[in-house]
């Protein structure tokens, strides 16, 4: 410890004794004041949580679309059907006639 | 701001990070709330950025004897009342930072220990040894610019 400190403590030591400053006394209204802060912080707009739920749940929409399209290209082509094709059968059928 | 107004918004700050409080041992409510208590007069301290200038003429008898007493190597305890020295203490105090002002009143004039500082700030116990120091070390300065300005 350096000889300031030391003094420093030896000032501290004396600051510390005789009364202590008086502790100021609260006010009646504190508590309703500090309720009525509390509950009026806690109280969101309505517009703040229709913008926030609206980002949600446009980007879940995002999501959704980007997940059924990778699931879309990933899915295996259906195989052609070795049916004729339509117009087929019908000269056929005209021809018969 | 007043002490009032901080209580009040140390009180607000309190009920509305309730849920963020968890029980844990070692950690009870207390320390919980002082540290919500220390955060919210360190930024109150921190608005008020102005700090009060201290000059060689503002201080009284007592004042001045401590002064000479903590940058001078040869005089006496002075025999100066508690409240002069209170006063030449806050004078000194009131030029450090706000985190450098509340680790000395804690360890200096509340007496706290490490342990329990780092229990109220929630800083570990080598940033509150290294600011103490520091701290100290610029109320030296501090003292010894407002001494020589005697001799101005």
């Amino acid at each position: 410890m350096s000889a300031f400190d030391e003094r420093w403590q030896k000032c501290t030591e004396r600051a510390r004794q005789g009364t202590e400053p008086p502790v100021p006394e609260l006010k009646d209204a504190l508590v309703t004041r500090v309720l009525a802060r509390a509950w009026a912080r806690q109280s969101v707009s309505l517009e703040a949580v229709w913008v926030a739920m609206g980002w949600r749940t446009l980007a879940l929409v995002v999501v959704v679309l980007a997940s059924s399209f990778v699931v879309e290209l990933r899915a295996e082509p259906e195989p052609e059907l070795d049916r004729p094709a339509v117009e087929d059968i019908v000269a056929d059928e005209f021809w018969m006639l | 701001m007043a002490e009032e107004d901080l209580l009040q918004e140390i009180l607000v700050k309190m009920f509305q990070k309730l849920e963020q409080y968890e029980v844990r041992e070692g950690a009870p409510f207390e320390h919980w709330l002082s540290r919500v208590a220390v955060r919210t007069c360190l930024d109150a301290l921190r608005a008020e950025k102005r700090r009060p200038e201290t000059r060689w003429e503002d201080l009284s008898e007592g004042e001045l004897r401590w002064l000479e007493f903590m940058v001078s190597e040869e005089s006496s305890v002075p025999d100066a009342s508690p409240e002069e020295t209170r006063e030449i203490v806050g004078r000194l105090l009131a030029q450090l930072s706000p985190e450098d002002r509340l680790v000395v009143s804690l360890m200096d004039l509340e007496q706290k220990s490490v342990a329990e500082v780092t229990q109220i700030t929630g800083w570990n116990g080598p940033l509150v040894k290294i600011r103490a120091f520091r701290a100290r070390r610029k109320l030296r300065s501090f003292a010894e610019k407002l001494f020589k300005d005697k001799s101005l």
